[in-house]
């Protein structure tokens, strides 16, 4: 089923810790650090950006964040205030046409590339980047959900059928192969196991201390990375689970606070590791959308 | 030997909270394996009064049993003065109860989930009203260890940290610990702050719980977490070792298991366990 969900450009915010107010974040190592990134518009980070290097920047989200404007989202099925955040989210997969609704830009299209913190991300041509307001008004064709890939056993979430046809799915005697950048072992996952069901909220792939990054190889890490996640299990939930292979895809950027680092959204995943990952350096959905730039 | 602390020198200050209510807001909630679970929705075990689960008494085992919490659970209903309470209280201060039938009895803190925990006597247990008031002496916010400045101790009463064993050999901290776990079974809490909230071992994988033991765990034990850093906020750092207390029980959500409250966060190098089946803050504290 295709169907429409609207959504507003969303204002930058800054990250909360702990349920406290505040403006800093206190990193790994203890110093305070003003941390950037989170919602609103980007001019220069986009889809196929490092994760890592950018000065001042915690969880930090390419091109154009979207939120539904009754606030953050709640549990799945509560009807009250937060409801209608929460099907946005959930609904919406990668691949998805966006429309400018309202202002300058009105009538110009951008792609979902990814879901972060409590917002969906989108790209747009810089042209039309420059014309968006913060507070206009968009819609997106949402089409996924429901999506199975013939001969595999395991669950497929959060892309639409032309993005999942672009990275040339190969499903041989039950086992799904996938391109992908990078692999990470269970331990290096982070804030974010326990969190909720596959199309909603993110897993961080930790990125400190610096020595951890080195050993992951993670160093060139970019946002919009598909990378696959051994031992671990994203479906009705996120953790740990032996043997379980999930794959999907880097949504923001790095962190300097501890157990955080760069978002990983679920695209497919097997609880019994029947997903073969295929290393492909340049496994990123700005390829695969064909958005052009450095990816 | 006694390890000697800045305990002389902490803030000993009063924070007050009410017995809660359980709640919830649907009737099933997702398992980790897809099964609707109605203990889930409900998170059974969560928040109020338990008559019979105590420290010292099992994490798993509890029938439709979610995150379950020991003796009694108390917040304060302003959400401000709440973060002062759960920034304040720690394990092994003392509680008065000061209002309802149960006034003037007093009990002990054995940990903080999304409330704080309170352990009474039997006796006075029972007597307590939901909504009744229980006052905490707050007493552990900036303990150090002389020597060991650098390892952090959050979450930790004076009381407990000396009733806990810990000796020094080599210029290392020992501490006696039930059971010692990998960081790849952490879970829900990763990336956040110690000095509020616990974190999970995940027993949700079945095969991963039963080889690490996670069923034996009793509620009280006081673990090792390898490879895990808790002072600047908490993660992997390879060679780390964090000491906690578990706090609540077994769950069923993805992810998510029995928590644990660190009480030190120590770099490479700085502190070891010694296996002893009877760290327990239930026999340490000597509540039963």
């Amino acid at each position: 089923m295709a169907t429409q969900v609207v959504a507003r450009v969303s204002h930058p915010t800054l990250p909360v810790q702990g349920g406290m107010t505040g403006s800093y974040v206190t990193t790994w190592d203890g110093r305070a650090k003003l941390g950037i990134g989170l919602g609103g518009i980007k001019y220069n980070v986009r889809v196929g950006s490092p994760c890592f290097g950018w000065p001042a920047a915690e969880y930090l989200e390419p091109g154009v964040a979207l939120k539904e404007d009754e606030g953050k989202p709640t549990s799945p099925g509560y009807q009250g205030p937060g409801a209608v955040a929460t099907t946005f989210q959930a609904v919406t997969c990668i691949g998805n046409q966006v429309t400018v609704a309202s202002g300058d830009a009105k009538g110009a299209t951008g792609v979902v590339t990814g879901k972060g913190r409590n917002s969906v991300l989108s790209h747009f041509a810089d042209a039309d980047l420059a014309d968006l307001s913060i507070g206009d008004r968009v819609k997106v064709r949402a089409e996924g959900v429901g999506l199975e890939l013939d001969g595999f056993q395991g669950a497929v979430f959060n892309v639409s059928p032309t993005f999942l046809e672009a990275l040339s799915p190969d499903v041989r005697d039950g086992v799904l192969t996938l391109p992908t950048a990078k692999e990470v072992p269970a331990y290096a996952t982070g804030y974010g196991v326990g969190g909720s069901e596959a199309q909603r909220g993110y897993l961080c792939v930790q990125s400190n201390p610096p020595a951890l990054v080195q050993e992951l190889g993670l160093a060139d890490l970019r946002i919009g990375d598909l990378i696959a996640l051994r031992d671990t299990l994203i479906s009705y939930g996120k953790g740990y689970h032996r043997g379980a292979v999930t794959v999907g895809v880097v949504v923001f950027g790095a962190s300097d606070a501890a157990g955080n680092g760069p978002g990983v959204l679920a695209i497919a995943a097997s609880k019994d590791g029947k997903i073969k990952p295929r290393l492909t350096r340049d496994a990123n959905v700005a390829k695969y959308l064909k958005l052009g730039g450095e990816a | 030997m006694t390890l000697k602390t800045n305990k002389d020198r902490l803030v000993r200050a009063a924070v007050m909270g009410e017995v809660n209510h359980p709640w919830a807001n649907k009737t099933y909630d997702v398992a980790y394996d897809g099964s609707p679970r109605i203990g889930s929705g409900l998170r059974l075990g969560m928040y109020g009064l338990k008559y019979n689960v105590k420290v010292g008494d099992p994490c798993g085992g509890w029938a439709e049993g979610e995150h379950v919490e020991p003796g009694f659970s108390v917040t304060n209903p302003d959400p401000a003065e709440n973060n002062a309470l759960a920034l304040m209280a720690c394990i092994g201060n003392e509680v008065t109860m000061r209002t309802g039938d149960a006034k003037g009895a007093r009990g002990v803190v054995t940990g903080k989930h999304g409330s704080i925990l309170v352990w009474l006597p039997d006796e006075d247990h029972e007597k307590v009203t939901i909504g009744d008031k229980a006052q905490v002496h707050a007493w552990g916010v900036g303990l150090s260890i002389n020597g060991f400045e650098d390892v952090c101790v959050h979450k930790c009463s004076p009381t407990l940290l000396e009733k806990m064993g810990i000796t020094v050999e080599d210029g290392r901290l020992v501490v006696p610990v039930a059971a010692e776990f990998p960081a790849h079974i952490m879970g829900s809490g990763l990336g956040m702050d110690p000095h509020t909230v616990d974190y999970d071992i995940q027993s949700t994988c079945d095969e991963e719980a039963e080889t690490l033991g996670v069923g034996r765990l009793r509620l009280g034990d006081v673990v090792a977490l390898r490879d895990q850093l808790n002072v600047w906020g908490r993660g992997y750092y390879r060679g780390a070792v964090s000491v906690g207390v578990v706090v609540h029980g077994w769950s069923h959500h993805m992810g998510h298991g029995p928590g644990v409250n660190t009480v030190m966060g120590a770099m490479p190098g700085r502190l070891e366990t010694r296996p002893d089946p009877d760290a327990n803050i239930a026999k340490l504290l000597g509540l039963r």
